[in-house]
């Protein structure tokens, strides 16, 4: 177990930008996912935590001790690839002793730690299989426990579920998290699935293009997404967006724009006038109502029903399209026009120029 | 008859055509070996030996042999070369199948799993060697070797079967190796050094595709005739192909020729039926 800290890491690629000055603490014992689509450098991130990745500058450092030159071994961390990699020529007992081999530990205490890790995970009865006779959860579950057989300083994870079944999926995030609650060692995931970042992350690390968008708990990113991106990747119906202008007028501050004039309220109320802003809303906090002045005039594009509720998915006064979450059973024609309304407290404005969110001073 | 089974009936022609084409050829060659100079002769020609017998085996190998009529066939001229060939033939393919072999493992592995600079330049030039007729570099190679004095050693064909097996086996197993999982990593994590890696995970992990690779080093070198017709033919060097082509500067002894060219598909046939399990295996990979 050990808390990373992660000190401005630069990782090029000749010309390219794989990661840029990424500032970054894991603290012990947390559980702590990177999130972001393919390509965004989370992985590059991940591999340097490993030690398998030299950074090009930066450090890294493990409790407080600088560890970026340490070979994987050195750090002692424990990593489970894509498709939760084994040796396929070695028995699922013989792949988890490979963790030990290089430890110094006696024949005894390694036989004890396997015999341990395998009832940890459950595996127990795996254990003189072939990884190519075991299905693709029993393949994870014994990736895992060769990880943590060596009681590792932490415990790095590469999309080991992207390749299962979903319902597998669903079952092996909660034995994961459950697990990492258990043993309590530092653990990072890569994904880019924001639903499974979302259900297991004590803390989300959002990233794009190299660079980390927001940072904090999956609550803290799904009500206050820091950046238009991480606004867009994270929440599903995702968040709808409106362009309008930031007016003031009798001492109050409006969103307009064509079809909408609507007063902001909440912590963004005393924001400065702008030209340009981008307004954010979940979905989840759409209303239909009665056609009205501060109501959004939509049309009806298509309706998913999900059994709990209906999402309507609607073209909106500016093109983009907008989704409103309906009572189940919901329904309309397509082409209707419909009327939408909000609580502007609710709602995120976003500077479209930097994509941040917009600064507020003071209190509304 | 229904779509199904004429599709059944023209896969089982296609079948039989393929075979056919494969075997005929082959079933002459074993026909010829148990019949006499004249049912050979014959024609129409017979289609099979009307009276079996080993009397070809025994000549090839200088051993007269007399039938229960009274019947002598003598030993072949060619015998003492046979009988060297054979020796030879062996002694080159086992020489030159462990060298190939311990060459083409690090090398196909560096090429198919690291990176350095000019890998692409190196590797198309591996390429261009396999693609080069072994013709288009007897003439060099055979000034040098006399020059050399290496013609009619069996050094100096080992070190000319090398420069054929040794870019054919490498471009089969870069790309076998390619296809393995990046077990790499792991064994980084696991704290286990470059050469550990290879020697003990990867050459293990690929051991039915470096067995392959070896077989067909061997076979390559067993069946190799150019460069053992120029360079070692009448020494004592001679190979079995090289031998067997003596044969057709005398009398013709066609049941004799037919029985040495058997005796020289033996080591391959008895290798492909030992080795079909791994050579399917190394299809999937």
């Amino acid at each position: 177990m050990a808390r990373i800290d992660l000190h401005n890491i630069v990782k090029t690629y000749g010309s390219h930008h794989a990661v840029e000055n990424l500032d970054m603490t894991i603290e012990d014992g947390e559980l702590l996912v990177l999130l972001g689509p393919s390509g965004c450098g989370k992985s590059t991130t991940m591999n340097m935590i490993a030690g398998l990745t030299e950074p090009t500058s930066g450090k890294i450092l493990f409790d407080g001790a600088d560890v970026t030159s340490h070979s994987p071994h050195q750090r002692n961390i424990a990593m489970v690839f894509q498709s939760s990699l084994l040796y396929p020529h070695l028995s699922a007992r013989d792949n988890i002793y490979m963790s030990l081999k290089r430890s110094g530990l006696s024949k005894q205490e390694i036989n004890a730690r396997i015999a341990h890790a395998a009832e940890t995970v459950d595996v127990t009865r795996l254990l003189d299989k072939m990884p190519s006779q075991l299905s693709g959860g029993e393949r994870q579950r014994v990736a895992t426990a060769k990880a943590i057989v060596r009681e590792p300083a932490g415990f790095l994870l590469d999309e080991p579920l992207s390749a299962l079944d979903a319902s597998l999926r669903l079952s092996l995030r909660a034995e994961l998290v459950n697990l990492q609650k258990r043993i309590r060692t530092t653990m990072i995931f890569v994904t880019h699935d924001q639903v499974e970042a979302m259900t297991m992350g004590d803390r989300i690390g959002v990233m794009r293009k190299g660079r980390l968008e927001q940072i904090g708990t999956p609550t803290d990113i799904y009500n206050r997404p820091a950046t238009l991106f991480v606004a867009g990747f994270v929440g599903v119906p995702p968040m709808n967006f409106l362009k309008g202008a930031l007016e003031k007028a009798d001492g109050r501050l409006w969103l307009t724009n064509p079809s909408l004039k609507m007063e902001i309220k909440g912590e963004f109320a005393n924001a400065a006038p702008q030209k340009e802003v981008i307004l954010g809303i979940r979905p989840h906090l759409m209303r239909l109502t009665e056609a009205g002045a501060s109501a959004l005039p939509l049309t009806v594009y298509a309706i998913e029903q999900l059994g709990n509720e209906a999402i309507v998915i609607c073209d909106g006064p500016d093109g983009g399209k907008i989704r409103v979450v309906a009572p189940a059973g919901f329904t309309a024609p397509v082409g209707a026009r419909l009327d939408a309304t909000f609580d502007s407290a609710a709602a995120r404005l976003y500077d479209p120029a930097s994509e941040r969110v917009l600064a507020v001073t003071g209190k509304a | 008859m229904t779509g199904r089974n004429t599709k059944t009936l023209w896969l089982a022609l296609a079948v039989a055509v393929a075979l056919l084409w494969t075997f005929l050829p082959m079933y002459w060659v074993v026909k010829y070996a148990f019949m006499t100079k004249t049912e050979i002769a014959r024609f129409p020609p017979m289609l099979y030996p009307p009276d079996p017998m080993l009397a070809s085996f025994f000549n090839i190998f200088g051993f007269d042999y007399t039938t229960a009529e009274g019947t002598v066939f003598k030993a072949s001229g060619q015998a003492r070369q046979i009988i060297l060939g054979l020796r030879n033939s062996l002694i080159v393919a086992l020489v030159v199948t462990a060298i190939t072999t311990l060459v083409v493992v690090p090398l196909s592995y560096v090429f198919a799993r690291l990176q350095f600079p000019f890998k692409g330049k190196l590797l198309a030039a591996i390429l261009l060697s396999v693609s080069l007729p072994p013709v288009s570099t007897l003439i060099p190679f055979y000034t040098l070797y006399v020059q050399l004095g290496l013609t009619g050693t069996l050094f100096g064909l080992i070190v000319v079967t090398l420069t054929i097996t040794i870019p054919i086996v490498a471009w089969m197993l870069i790309g076998f190796f390619r296809n393995l999982p990046p077990v790499e990593l792991l064994a980084r994590v696991d704290g286990f050094s470059r050469l550990y890696t290879l020697t003990r995970i990867i050459v293990p992990m690929a051991r039915s595709g470096i067995m392959v690779a070896a077989v067909i080093a061997f076979l390559f070198s067993w069946n190799e005739y150019v460069y053992a017709q120029i360079l070692v033919t009448g020494s004592n060097a001679v190979t079995l192909p090289a031998a067997m082509s003596g044969f057709l500067f005398q009398v013709p002894e066609p049941a004799q020729l037919a029985a040495s060219l058997l005796l020289s598909l033996l080591p391959p046939f008895c290798i492909a039926f030992f080795l079909q399990k791994h050579i399917a295996e190394m299809h999937i990979a």
